[in-house]
């Protein structure tokens, strides 16, 4: 690629380079510090989104990046722009999202200065490099063809999380004088061939496996699902992990580490492959960690994880794909392993043993939820957010693919729901997403609902209502303690849609909840549909 | 008596006065509820419920600006702290008391990479660039003592935010729960010799020029009498507005944003700037042209050399200071000096009016019917908008803290939750909130808290279609507007959606019927004005 870069400015230049590694959007609110990264903009074919707050800027992109695995990329101010966004890239830190934000500094000249500034911090690197792979201050435009690519090797090359890039006003408009040129990706690893063998022979000869999946093991959702057959394992997943293998498929035991008969099967087993997975708190549900006494064998491309949880046996440090592909070719040479009962009959044995409702009003969650399931095509992309209606659903929205269900686990913000959905529907384009939220998580960024009419966004956006912090509420009571400030005055959630120029529904029954939910599918536009745990359909 | 570490901080922090937190209770955070509502504390803290941890610093920040006291907010970890980071931010730039409270996950887990609940690498680390003091309680016993420093920080240094993280594990410790506060060191008073020195060189002057920021802000009687009797022209920053009254003859006010003030503080022979940084949100000029001898008297030693460099650095609290210098320019005769400073003043003043552009001239328009339909005490909670930045020199105060704009950090969304914090600082003194619509949306939803707390509150939205300022700032460097043009709600049904009142006035009457009715509702009042509308001219 040609591109003369010799009159433009790094901003400009910028642009050109990102188009050369495919990026085609970019959320953000422009500022007067970051006018220069939109020099020439239109011309440059990437679609621009505004949301109505930085913080919804950096949940575009990480819902951009959810929907298309691609990184997420959104422009924020210096300052008050990346202290906005901060909790979404936390949580793009906390779920590994590849994301990459571009934000501005005051002028080289100025910085630490503490002359008062515009928008003055006084390090902001030390604040964006809390939630990120790494954080990168541009001196020299001419640093950042090899700083891109650096970003993009994390992306394809390592666990994905986000990278910043900080660029002073004074160098974003400087002349650019870099190549317009991606470089090549960087290669994931792949298994240490010894280890792949002796793993294949504890599999082989182990009585009892059991697989836990997370979201790392989503580029190796087929061959996890051939392994499970191969090795006649139950397979158990994380938030992350849901839909690695269908979650209706007799050897899917869901997201249950948080019930007693799961985690009793994991205690016992001779062998839990994890692949991905952190074994995180919020994947326990809060419930203690639990032990395990057989051998635990890790498959994670994070050096870090692998040793954390509980003493592994055996580990690759590893691209989930090129790993589990390497343990199946290594089990050819074995006949292995035996056992009595067939794990199909062991997942619905075990899986008849507990509700898997994690709420008291779960079996509420449940009738609206299967609506929800029955009427959204299985490659709906769901935005869920922090609310209870939720964590039921953690359980009983069963995914049949990968990568289609994004709830914040990690980081565990509210208010993720909206600003993420309207990224994946950037993203994904004819494909369907929904977003799945509660009235307090929603209150939270519902200011976002301007840029998802803005942009024309059709999808159904659940607002679950329970006049407030319902979970919080349950901890308080539980802990003898007088429920303050759980219970909020709500707005008028349909009224609040139409003020928006968005459509809004109430439905009172379970056939006006699939009709909305049809309607909103098609709409020209976003949909609120308001439920209200009191309404009587549901008791 | 024994309890847990939490509700003896919240017990503590009523010993230091606090009466009001705001914030979001989390699972992270019931402990600390336990201090709100439980046993002997019960009713001593009150809780305030925000919609995002944003609002409830923003709200907190409202209560600092409305009083000078500590503003304090109580939030979970991890992302109740990123969310309130912006209003941390705020306070930090425009130096303003804020404590927040934060949980933090169980301390054996911290840096750990875990993957707990709301887990980050540090939390502690994203809030020091934003703090005077960040620090993490690592057991119950840490806690006395590092609100200690909080507050001595608070009573004794230039105002900035404390934030103290509590883990989990240490808020659940069973403390003995007889922690007392400490006595509060004052702010320090300058040396001797300082001020004489001061007082001689404002004799000496011909046109001398005091320049005045929210440093000064306690110091309001003494430099009136400093004014009256060194005939200087003073000139205040948007903090500064109406530490002296923004209409004495001598006062530009909030105004070195223009050129025609600069031009005049070029010709002083003596400055004397006191609590101000001279920052560059307050002129948007790179290096005001001061070329007087340069006198700075500041809380803060930082700002004696900085940018601009002091001939005369004194270092100290600007209330006692501005008293003991009046004293020592008692003997002056300044006639001849006042004199010109109010004919200067005056001329100053006139030529700001006939160089007004359009839309300047529009917001004038505006503010001078408002300024005649508030009363005098009412306070403007503002935001960053451009409304706001005519109204830093075309709107008189008579008092300080009544003009909130985030001049530092000029983050957008502050004015509605900052105003919220003002008016329960204040519930007797009328506060309206003046926003742009790209401002206003940055949190929109605390509108909801302000009905729900029942508050009158006019809230006038000065509508324009988006990011105003930055469709100007592209303009000015041919750049092609992109994405500042955005779709609005109507903001009036939004309004009554969220239980509010809501009109959009289609003449000068009647936004002075809506105004009166809005300062006696007892909800929150929306009043759209759209900067098109022809009653604006």
């Amino acid at each position: 690629m040609t591109t003369d870069t010799t009159d433009m400015t790094c901003g400009e230049a910028l642009l050109h380079l990102l188009k050369a590694y495919g990026v085609d959007t970019a959320f953000g609110i422009p500022g007067y510090h970051t006018v220069e990264f939109y020099r020439n903009f239109d011309k440059m074919g990437i679609r621009q989104v505004t949301p109505r707050h930085e913080q919804g800027s950096a949940y575009g992109a990480y819902g951009y990046a959810a929907a298309t695995g691609k990184p997420g990329v959104c422009f924020l101010v210096t300052g008050a722009g990346v202290t906005n966004g901060t909790t979404a890239i936390g949580e793009a830190y906390g779920n590994s999202v590849p994301m990459l934000i571009f934000t501005t500094m005051n002028n080289v000249r100025e910085l630490g200065m503490g002359g008062g500034r515009m928008h003055e911090l006084r390090s902001q690197s030390d604040i964006i490099d809390q939630v990120t792979a790494f954080t990168h201050t541009l001196l020299d435009p001419a640093n950042l063809p090899e700083v891109l690519a650096r970003a993009f090797a994390v992306f394809s090359g390592q666990r994905p999380r986000p990278v910043c890039i900080q660029i002073p006003q004074d160098v974003l408009a400087d002349p650019a004088g870099f190549a317009i040129e991606a470089w090549p990706a960087a290669p994931k690893p792949g298994p240490d061939p010894n280890e792949v063998e002796r793993i294949a022979g504890m599999l082989a000869t182990s009585k009892s496996n059991m697989i836990v999946v997370g979201g790392g093991a989503i580029p190796a959702s087929e061959q996890v699902l051939k392994l499970a057959e191969r090795l006649d394992a139950p397979v158990i997943n994380s938030c992350a992990g849901k839909g690695v293998i269908p979650e209706d498929h007799p050897l899917c035991m869901g997201f249950t580490q948080a019930f007693d008969p799961v985690r009793d099967l994991l205690r016992d087993a001779d062998c839990v492959l994890a692949i991905g997975t952190e074994f995180a708190e919020p994947d326990r549900y809060f419930t203690e960690d639990y032990p395990i006494n057989g051998n635990l064998i890790r498959i994670d491309i994070d050096p870090g994880q692998i040793m954390h949880y509980s003493k592994p046996a055996a580990a690759l440090l590893s691209d989930s794909k090129l790993a589990v592909s390497a343990i199946l070719k290594a089990l050819e040479n074995h006949n292995g392993p035996q056992h009595d009962l067939p794990a199909a009959d062991l997942v619905a044995q075990t899986r008849a043993q507990f509700s898997g409702d994690l709420c008291k009003e779960s079996p509420k969650h449940k009738k609206a939820l299967e609506i929800i399931h029955d009427v959204l095509p299985d490659n709906t992309i769901i935005s869920a957010d922090a609310s209870q209606v939720c964590y039921t659903g953690l359980y009983h929205y069963p995914m049949k693919y990968p990568n289609l269900f994004h709830f914040p686990n990690g980081y565990a913000a509210m208010g993720f729901g909206l600003p993420v959905a309207i990224g994946m529907k950037i993203g994904a384009g004819d494909k369907p997403v929904a977003c799945i939220t509660g009235d307090g998580s929603f209150q939270m960024t519902c200011e976002e609902l301007a840029a998802a009419v803005e942009q024309k966004l059709s999808m159904p956006i659940v607002v679950w209502s329970n006049d407030g912090y319902q979970e919080i509420r349950e901890y308080m009571d539980s802990k003898g303690l007088p429920t303050i400030g759980c219970t909020i005055y709500n707005p008028e959630f349909k009224k609040i849609a139409e003020a928006f120029g968005a459509h809004g529904r109430r439905p009172q029954s379970a056939e006006e909840l699939r009709e909305a939910l049809e309607f909103a599918l098609q709409a020209d536009g976003p949909t609120i549909i308001e439920i209200d745990e009191k309404d009587a359909w549901l008791q | 008596m024994s309890m847990t570490c939490g509700e003896a901080t919240m017990r503590l922090l009523a010993q230091y006065g606090v009466t009001t937190v705001f914030g979001i209770p989390g699972v992270h955070t019931l402990d600390l509820c336990r201090g709100l509502t439980g046993g002997g504390n019960s009713g001593a803290i009150r809780h305030v419920q925000a919609r995002n941890e944003q609002g409830a610093g923003f709200m907190a920040e409202g209560w600092a600006r409305a009083t000078g006291e500590v503003g304090v907010a109580v939030v979970i970890s991890g992302p109740g702290v990123t969310n309130a980071a912006t209003a941390l931010g705020q306070c930090y730039a425009d130096s303003l008391p804020m404590l927040l409270i934060s949980a933090e996950p169980a301390s054996h887990t911290i840096g750990k990479g875990w993957g707990v609940l709301h887990e980050i690498t540090e939390q502690k680390k994203v809030t020091e660039p934003l703090t005077a003091l960040s620090a993490t309680a690592y057991r119950a016993s840490d806690v006395p003592e590092l609100l200690a420093q909080a507050f001595s920080i608070f009573s004794s240094q230039r105002p900035r935010p404390v934030h103290i993280s509590l883990p989990l594990d240490v808020q659940a410790e069973i403390v003995k729960g007889d922690w007392q506060p400490v006595r509060l060191p004052e702010r320090p008073e300058p040396a001797a010799g300082k001020l004489p020195t001061a007082a001689a060189m404002l004799k000496e002057a011909t046109r001398p020029v005091i320049m005045i920021g929210g440093g000064a802000a306690e110091g309001t009687g003494g430099l009136a009498k400093a004014v009256e009797r060194s005939g200087a022209v003073v000139i205040s920053s948007t903090a500064g507005k109406g530490i002296l009254p923004d209409d004495h003859p001598q006062h530009l006010s909030g105004s070195t944003v223009r050129k025609e003030v600069r031009d005049y503080l070029a010709t002083a022979d003596v400055v004397l700037a006191v609590g101000t940084e001279l920052a560059e949100t307050d002129s948007f000029v790179e290096r005001m042209d001061i070329n007087g001898d340069l006198i700075r008297l500041d809380l803060d030693p930082h700002k004696i050399n900085d940018f601009y460099p002091a001939t005369l650095g004194i270092i100290g609290d600007a209330a006692p200071s501005m008293d003991d210098l009046a004293a020592y320019l008692a003997d002056h005769d300044c006639r001849a000096v006042k004199a010109a400073s109010v004919a200067a003043v005056a001329r100053i003043r006139a030529e700001i009016r006939e160089n007004l552009t359009q839309s300047e001239a529009k917001h004038v328009k505006f503010l001078d019917i408002l300024r005649d339909a508030a009363p005098a005490e009412t306070v403007f909670s503002g935001d960053a908008c451009q409304l706001v930045y005519t109204g830093a020199f075309a709107f008189d105060l008579p008092k300080p803290r009544q003009w909130f704009y985030p001049a530092g950090y000029c983050a957008l969304g502050n004015a509605l939750p900052n105003g919220i914090g003002a008016k329960l600082a204040r519930p007797k003194t009328p506060v309206v909130v003046l926003a742009g619509d790209g401002g206003f949306m940055f949190t929109m939803p605390e509108l909801m808290v302000a009905a729900e707390l029942g508050v009158s509150l006019p809230i006038i939205l000065w509508e324009n279609g988006g990011l105003k300022q930055i469709q100007d700032d592209m303009d000015s460097r041919d750049i092609p507007r992109v994405g500042v043009e955005g779709i609005n709600p109507d903001f009036v049904a939004l309004a009554k959606a969220c239980h509010c009142e809501a009109i959009q006035p289609d003449s000068e009457k009647a936004f002075r019927n809506a105004f009166a009715s809005a300062l006696k509702a007892e909800r929150p009042t929306v009043i759209v004005i759209r900067e098109d509308a022809e009653w604006l001219g």
